[in-house]
C-alpha cells in the first residue's frame, strides 16, 4: 500500500508516526511546503520570547526515518486526481496513492490593512517569526485577543518588549470564555504590564520614520516597531475543493475521518469534525486535536476502522502568574446551566457548563490538577454523576470522580 | 510490561510513597540530604482525599496512546521505546500546560527541576531504579499493599480468579475487601456523616 | 561474604544467626528488614502525634503541608520530639536510680533482707556531699538519711540537684547563666512533657534548652545516683578478669541469664546460684553446676562487681537462646526486646519478668521487691535447675570459646591504679603519652553491622594514643575483639602502650553499664577541677557509634552540655528542621563549647575525634 500525506505539521506528522508505529514497513510519501524540518508552530511565540531556540522547535528528526518513508520538502500539491488516485506537484512530478491524507492545515486570517511593508505580520510560519524578529526593537502592537494573540503578547514580554494589545470585543478570549473568567485573565495581563485596549480596532497603519503608526478606530494613535496580527485562522482547502472533495467550513469527513472521496482522509486544521460540546460540525484548529485526528486517520488508513468521536475546543494558557485551562462552550444558552466559584485567597476560579448532566464547557483558573478530568469528560460527552456545585466548590476532588467505589 | 498498580482501598494515607518518591528523584538519593538540596525534589505520586476522607493514591498510568504525549507541543513527552514508559524531557518542555489539560487523571504538575528549569513533572515509574533491578520507590515503601509493581493483566487475572473462587464457594462478600483498617475507616465515615448532618 | 557476615562482625553472632534461620527463629535483623525502608517523616523528626488534632507531618520537600494542625512548623515539631526523646531517656535512668534509692532506704529501715552496705566509705563520702552529719550514725542510719536526701533530689524541694556540684565552677556558672541547672530529677522530665504539650513552649531554642536541663537531671541526677548507690549497696568495682561472648554458656551446666539494667535483681540471683544446696540440686539433675551469665547492662553491673561473664550485648539477646543451653532468662527492665518470649517458645528456656514496671508476653512474672528478693531468687534458680532436664540435646550449639575481658574500672579503681590521684594521668596527657580520652558508649543498632562501629573506632583511637572508656553494650563489643585485656596494649600507639604496660591495664577500660556513664562525667569533672579549667577545654570526646535508645540521646545531651564533643553513628531524628540540625552540629558550640557530629563511618569518626582532641590540646598549650 502506498500512503501519501499532504502537510507535515501536527496532523501529518502524527499520522506518519502512527503509520510507522503500527505498520513499520508501510510505504509513505509525505509532502511539505516548508523548507524546514517539521517544527511546532505553536512555539513561534516562545521563539519570539527567546524561550526556545530555532533548533529546539524541531519536533521530528527526519534523518531517523526508515527508507520506506519518502519526505518531500518545499513541494506544493497542485491537483489531486481522485479517479486515477494520483497527485500532481508544483514541480510537475506525479505521485500515485492508495490512501491519501490531506493535512493542509490553515492559514492565518489577514485583515485589509495587512501589509508586510508596513511591518504588519501574522504569526503562522517560521518565516513570519523571522520577519517580526528582524524589525522588532522594544515595542509591538498585538491585534486580537484570542489565545494566539495573548501567547504572542506574553512571548514578546519575555523579550522585554512593550506590548499594546488591541481587542475588538469588550474583553480578551471572548470567543471561548465567559466574561467573568476572561476578566481574570485580563487583570493578570495588565498586571504583567501589557496595555490592553478593548472594543477598539485598527483603522489604518502607516510608516512614520522608523516607527509603525497604528491609528485606531477610537482615534488613538499608537507607535510601535511591528504589528502582530492574531485574528484567527481559515482552513486551507483549495486543492481539496479543486479536486471535487466536499467542503463545508472545512473538508467534510465521516466518523472515520474519510472525505467524500474514497481512500482520501483529512485531519487537522483543514478538517471539519463533530464538535462534541456544540453538537454541530466544527473546526477546532488546535494542535492537540490535529495530533489526535492524525493518529485516528492513520488507524483508519491502515484499515483498523476506528471511529473518531469528535473534538472540542480547548486550550491551556500558562504564564508566570496563572494557569488557565478551558474547554468546550461556556456561553449561556438554552438548556445549559453554568456553575462557578471563585476563591480569591487561593486565586482560584472554577466554572462548569452542564447540559442534561453532561458537562459541555469548563474553565479552571489555577487548578490544573482537576482540569484534565473535566476536559476529557466534555470531550467524551460523558455524564458527571456528581453535583456540579460541589465540583466547582472544590468539595469533590478528582479522587471522588476516579475512585471506583 | 510491569506497571505500578494502585489498590486505593488499601491506602491508609501515610504519604510514605510521596516521601520515597521525592528522595528517589533527588540528586543525593538520601532522605537526610534530599531536603537540603538547592532545588527540592517534588513527589510524583499524589494522595487525593475523597469526600468520605478516604485516601486515593493517584499517579501516571503511562497510557497508550497517551493524551499528554499527543498534546505536548515540543514533543517533550515521549514514550521510551524499551520500557514503554511515558517520560518527560524537561529540557524540551516549554511549560505550556497542555499536558495537564490533556491528562484525564490529573497527575501532571509543574515544578522546578534541579537544572533550575520549570517543566512538567510526573511519574517516570522509577526508570533509573528499574535499570538497577529495583522496584519503584513508592512500591518499595508501601507497607499496606496499596501499590504493587506487576503486570497489570496478571493483577486483574488474580482478582478475577479470587472473585470466581469466592462465587464458586458461595461467598458473596469478602470482609478483607473493605480494607485493613475497617474500624478506623468506619469511624472516619461516621465522623464525616455527622459533619454533613450538622452542616 | 555470607549474609550473616554482613550483619555482625562477631563470629558467635554469625554462627547462631545461621542456626536461628534453620530453627525458624525470627530475629531483630529479620524484623528490621521488614520495616525497611523506614518512615522518612519520622526519620527526619517531622511527624508529630502529640495530640489528636493530628497526627501531622511536615513535607520536607515543600509541596505539602508546612505546618501541623496546631500551627507548629518543622522546627517546633523536631524540637518537641527531641525533647520528649530526652525526657524518656532521663526518666528511664532516673527511675532505675530511684529503685536503688528505695533499696537504700529499706536497708536504712532494716527491711531489705539480703541487701547490705558493701562500701561504707563511699556511703559516708556521698553522705558528706549531701551535707549529712554522719557523726554517731551507723551505716543504716546514714543510709536512711542519704536515701531521704536523694528523694528530695527527685522532688521539688531544692533549687538544684545536689551532685551537680561535682561539675567545675565555670560550667555551673554557664549553666546558671543559661538557666539550665536542673532543679529536681522528676521535675525536669515532667516539665518537658508539659512544655511539649500542644500550646506551651513553641520556641525551638527554649524547648531544647529545657531538654538540656532535663538531660543534666539524668547525668548529674538519676544516673549518678544510680551508679553511686549501686556501688554503696553492691560494692565499688575493682579491676579483675572475666569473659565474654556466647562461649561463656556451658553445655554441661545449668545456664541462667540475667538481662536488663538493674543490679537489684541480678545480685540476688548471683547469691542463689552460689548456694551449695542449689549446686547440689543441679548435680542431682545431671549438670555439673550452675552457670550465671549476664546480658546488656545488668550483665555489665555484675561483671564489674562480681566478674560474672557476659554472653552478649543488645543484638545478642535473642541469639543466646538459639544455643539451646539457656535454662532460664531473668529480665528486669530496659532494652529487653518484646520478642524474647517468642524466641524462648522455640527452645526450652524459661523466661521470668521481675519488675512490676516491665511485663512481657510469654514470660512468667515473679515480682522482686527489696523485701522478698532473696526468696524469689531462690525460687527462680530452683525452677531453672529443674528445667535442665527439658533441654533438647539436638538443639544444643555453643558456637565459640569465650574471650578474656578485664573489667571493674570504677573511678575509685582508676584512681587506685594511678596510685591514689589523677595526677599521673594528667601528667601522661600533658606529656602527650596519652593524647586524650574518649568515652565510647551506647548500644547496638541493626542499622549498623553489629559491633563494627564500636570496634573499628576503638582500634583507631587507641592507635592514636587516645585512652578509651567503655560502658554499656560497647564493653562486650570491645571485649569480644580482645581490646580489653592488658595485652591489647600492642594495638595502642607507643605512648598509650607505655602507660598501659606500666599500670598493667588495657587501652580500653570498662567503666560499667549505661547508667555508669556518670563515671565518665565524674572523671571529666575531676580532671577539669584538677587542672583548673572547664571541661570543654579538655582533650575529651564522646562517641555513640551504634546507639539506638532514648537513653543514649539523653546521655549524648548531658555529655554535650558538660562540654564534651560527641560523635553519633546513627542520625538522630532532627534533620527535618534545618535550624535544629544546624544548632546541634555547630550552633551549640558557641553556647556549651561542644556540639554533635553524625558520622556512621568509624574511620572518619576516629579522624573527627582525633582532630578534635588535637585542637583541645593546642588550646591547652600541649604538644600535638
Amino acid at each position: 500500500m502506498d500512503a501519501v500525506i499532504i502537510g507535515l505539521s501536527a496532523a501529518g506528522l502524527s499520522c506518519l508516526d502512527a503509520l510507522l508505529k503500527f505498520s513499520p514497513q508501510v510505504k509513505v510519501t509525505a509532502i511539505s511546503e516548508e523548507k524546514y524540518s517539521p517544527y511546532c508552530r505553536c512555539m513561534l511565540t516562545h521563539y519570539l520570547g527567546r524561550i526556545v531556540r530555532e533548533e529546539q522547535m524541531i519536533i521530528k528528526d527526519i534523518s531517523a526515518c526508515p527508507p520506506n518513508v519518502n519526505l518531500l520538502f518545499g513541494e506544493k500539491v497542485e491537483t489531486i486526481d481522485l479517479l486515477k488516485k494520483s497527485l500532481t506537484l508544483s514541480s510537475g512530478k506525479k505521485i500515485s496513492y492508495d490512501k491519501l491524507l490531506i493535512a493542509t492545515g490553515a492559514n492565518a486570517v489577514k485583515p485589509d490593512y495587512y501589509d508586510e511593508k508596513k511591518r504588519t505580520f501574522t504569526l503562522r510560519y517560521m518565516d513570519d517569526a523571522r520577519k517580526v524578529e528582524q524589525h522588532i526593537k522594544d515595542s509591538a502592537v498585538v491585534l486580537g485577543g484570542g489565545f494566539v494573540g495573548i501567547k504572542a503578547a506574553y512571548g514578546l514580554l519575555e523579550r522585554n518588549v512593550k506590548v499594546e494589545m488591541i481587542v475588538s470585543s469588550p474583553y480578551p478570549l471572548s470567543l471561548v470564555l465567559d466574561e467573568k473568567t476572561a476578566r481574570f485573565v485580563e487583570k493578570d495581563m495588565r498586571d504583567a504590564g501589557i496595555v490592553i485596549r478593548t472594543q477598539d480596532d485598527i483603522a489604518e497603519i502607516n510608516m512614520k520614520k522608523e516607527s509603525v503608526a497604528v491609528s485606531l478606530k477610537s482615534g488613538i494613535e499608537v507607535y510601535s516597531d511591528v504589528v502582530v496580527v492574531g485574528k484567527g485562522v481559515k482552513p486551507r482547502v483549495d486543492v481539496a475543493r479543486k479536486s471535487g472533495i466536499k467542503i463545508d467550513l472545512g473538508i467534510m469527513v465521516n466518523e472515520f475521518l474519510e472525505t467524500s472521496a474514497e481512500g482520501v482522509y483529512a485531519a487537522g486544521d483543514c478538517c471539519e469534525t463533530m464538535d462534541v460540546a456544540r453538537k454541530v460540525p466544527w473546526i477546532n484548529a488546535i494542535w492537540p486535536v490535529a495530533v489526535e485526528q492524525g493518529y485516528f486517520a492513520a488507524l483508519n488508513i491502515l484499515g483498523a476502522n476506528t471511529p473518531y468521536a469528535g473534538s472540542i475546543g480547548m486550550n491551556s494558557l500558562k504564564t508566570h502568574s496563572f494557569h488557565l485551562i478551558s474547554g468546550g462552550v461556556l456561553k449561556e444558552e438554552e438548556g445549559v446551566v453554568l456553575y462557578e466559584k471563585h476563591f480569591p485567597h487561593l486565586k482560584q476560579f472554577r466554572k462548569l457548563a452542564v447540559r442534561d448532566n453532561v458537562p459541555v464547557g469548563m474553565a479552571f483558573y489555577n487548578c490544573p490538577e482537576d482540569a484534565g478530568l473535566y476536559i476529557n469528560l466534555i470531550k467524551k460527552g460523558m455524564p458527571l454523576n456528581a453535583d456540579p456545585v460541589k465540583i466547582v466548590n472544590g468539595e469533590l476532588s478528582i479522587a471522588d470522580m476516579l475512585r471506583p467505589f | 510490561m510491569k506497571v505500578v498498580v494502585v489498590k486505593p482501598e488499601r491506602c491508609v494515607g501515610c504519604l510514605q510513597c510521596r516521601f520515597a518518591c521525592s528522595v528517589a528523584h533527588s540528586i543525593s538519593g538520601s532522605p537526610y540530604a534530599a531536603p537540603y538540596e538547592a532545588v527540592l525534589s517534588k513527589p510524583r505520586i499524589h494522595i487525593g482525599l475523597t469526600k468520605d476522607k478516604d485516601a486515593f493514591p493517584n499517579k501516571c498510568r503511562h497510557c497508550d496512546p497517551a493524551p499528554c504525549e499527543m498534546a505536548c507541543l515540543p514533543k517533550a513527552i515521549f514514550r521510551e521505546p524499551s520500557s514503554g514508559m511515558v517520560l518527560i524531557n524537561p529540557d524540551r518542555c516549554i511549560n505550556c500546560g497542555m499536558c495537564a489539560m490533556a491528562c484525564p487523571f490529573g497527575v501532571v504538575r509543574y515544578h522546578v527541576y534541579s537544572s533550575n528549569k520549570t517543566a512538567a513533572h510526573k511519574c517516570d515509574q522509577c526508570i533509573a531504579r528499574q535499570k538497577e533491578g529495583r522496584v519503584p520507590a513508592c512500591v518499595e515503601v508501601c507497607k499496606v499493599g496499596a501499590l504493587l509493581f506487576d503486570d497489570y493483566n496478571k493483577v486483574m487475572d488474580r482478582a478475577t480468579d479470587e472473585i470466581s473462587s469466592l462465587v464458586y464457594l458461595g461467598i458473596r462478600s469478602k470482609e478483607q475487601e473493605k480494607g485493613p483498617y475497617q474500624s478506623l475507616t468506619a469511624y472516619k465515615h461516621r465522623l464525616e456523616e455527622l459533619r454533613r448532618k450538622q452542616a | 561474604m555470607s549474609e550473616y557476615e554482613k550483619l555482625s562482625i562477631c563470629k558467635d553472632a554469625q554462627l547462631t544467626l545461621r542456626k536461628a534461620r534453620e530453627d525458624g527463629v525470627e530475629t531483630v535483623w529479620d524484623r528490621f528488614k521488614k520495616q525497611e525502608p523506614q518512615c522518612g517523616y519520622c526519620e527526619l523528626g517531622v511527624s508529630c502525634r502529640i495530640c489528636v488534632m493530628g497526627p501531622c507531618r511536615i513535607d520536607p520537600f515543600g509541596e505539602g503541608p508546612q505546618y501541623g494542625v496546631c500551627g507548629a512548623d518543622a522546627d517546633i515539631i523536631v524540637a518537641r520530639n527531641l525533647a520528649r526523646m530526652i525526657a524518656a531517656g532521663a526518666a528511664s535512668h532516673s527511675d532505675h536510680g530511684r529503685d536503688l534509692v528505695e533499696v537504700l532506704h529499706k536497708i536504712g529501715e532494716g527491711a531489705a533482707p539480703g541487701y547490705t552496705i558493701r562500701d561504707a566509705d563511699k556511703l559516708k563520702r556521698v553522705a558528706a556531699e549531701y551535707g549529712i552529719d554522719t557523726a554517731g550514725l551507723g551505716n543504716e542510719g546514714i543510709a536512711k538519711l542519704l536515701a531521704e536526701a536523694m528523694m528530695e533530689d527527685y522532688g521539688m524541694k531544692k533549687e538544684q540537684i545536689t551532685l551537680i556540684n561535682r561539675a567545675p565552677k565555670q560550667r555551673i556558672e554557664l549553666w546558671k547563666k543559661l538557666k539550665v541547672i536542673p532543679r529536681g530529677i522528676d521535675r525536669e522530665t515532667s516539665e518537658t512533657m508539659h512544655r511539649t504539650h500542644m500550646g506551651v513552649d513553641n520556641e525551638y531554642v527554649s524547648i531544647l534548652l529545657h531538654a538540656v536541663r532535663n538531660s543534666l537531671s539524668d547525668g548529674y541526677g538519676g544516673s549518678m545516683i544510680g551508679t553511686e548507690l549501686s556501688d554503696i549497696i553492691f560494692g565499688t568495682p575493682k579491676p579483675g578478669f572475666s569473659e565474654v561472648n556466647l562461649g561463656v554458656l556451658k553445655e554441661d551446666y545449668v545456664n541462667i541469664l540475667v538481662h536488663g539494667h538493674s543490679p537489684v535483681v541480678s545480685e540476688m540471683i548471683g547469691v542463689a546460684v552460689d548456694d551449695k544446696e542449689m549446686i547440689e540440686l543441679s548435680k542431682s539433675r545431671g549438670a555439673k553446676g550452675i552457670n550465671l551469665a549476664g546480658l546488656c547492662c545488668t550483665g555489665n553491673e555484675i561483671m564489674m562487681r562480681k566478674k560474672i561473664p557476659m554472653a552478649g550485648n543488645h543484638l545478642m539477646t535473642e541469639l543466646t537462646m538459639v544455643t539451646g543451653v539457656v535454662e532460664s532468662m531473668i529480665v528486669d527492665y530496659q532494652c529487653i526486646m518484646p520478642s524474647l518470649g517468642q524466641v524462648a517458645q522455640c527452645y526450652h528456656t524459661k523466661m521470668y519478668t521481675t519488675s512490676d514496671k516491665a511485663k512481657f508476653p510469654f514470660m512468667e512474672h515473679v515480682e522482686f521487691t527489696p523485701v522478698n528478693a532473696r526468696e524469689q531468687a531462690f525460687r527462680i534458680v530452683k525452677e531453672s535447675v529443674e528445667n535442665f532436664s527439658r533441654r533438647n540435646k539436638d538443639k544444643v550449639y555453643v558456637p565459640t570459646a569465650p574471650v578474656r575481658n578485664m573489667t571493674g574500672f570504677s573511678v575509685e579503681a582508676i584512681v587506685g591504679a594511678l596510685g591514689g590521684s589523677l595526677t599521673p594521668l594528667i601528667d601522661a596527657i600533658k606529656a602527650g603519652k596519652i593524647k586524650g580520652a574518649v568515652g565510647v558508649v551506647g548500644c547496638n543498632n541493626p542499622k549498623i553491622k553489629q559491633d563494627s562501629g564500636h570496634v573499628e573506632l576503638i582500634k583507631r583511637l587507641i592507635a592514636n594514643d587516645i585512652l578509651v572508656l567503655t560502658t554499656g553494650c560497647v564493653n562486650v563489643a570491645a571485649g569480644k575483639a580482645g581490646l580489653q585485656v592488658p595485652e591489647a596494649k600492642e594495638m595502642a600507639g607507643p605512648g598509650l602502650k607505655e602507660v598501659c604496660g606500666l599500670l598493667n591495664i588495657p587501652p580500653s577500660l570498662h567503666l560499667g553499664s549505661c547508667v555508669d556513664n556518670s563515671r565518665i562525667i565524674v572523671i571529666a569533672c575531676a580532671l577539669a577541677n584538677a587542672i583548673g579549667v572547664d571541661i570543654d577545654k579538655l582533650p575529651l570526646a564522646g562517641a555513640a557509634p551504634e546507639w539506638y535508645s532514648e537513653k543514649a540521646a539523653t546521655i549524648a545531651f548531658y555529655a554535650m552540655a558538660s562540654g564534651i564533643f560527641t560523635v553519633l553513628g546513627v542520625m538522630p531524628p532532627i534533620m527535618g528542621s534545618k535550624k535544629v540540625a544546624e544548632l546541634a552540629t555547630s550552633g551549640l558550640n558557641d553556647v556549651f563549647g561542644a556540639c554533635f557530629a553524625v558520622e556512621p563511618d568509624p574511620v572518619k569518626a576516629a579522624q573527627l575525634i582525633t582532630n578534635h582532641i588535637m585542637e583541645k590540646r593546642k588550646g591547652l598549650g600541649l604538644d600535638v
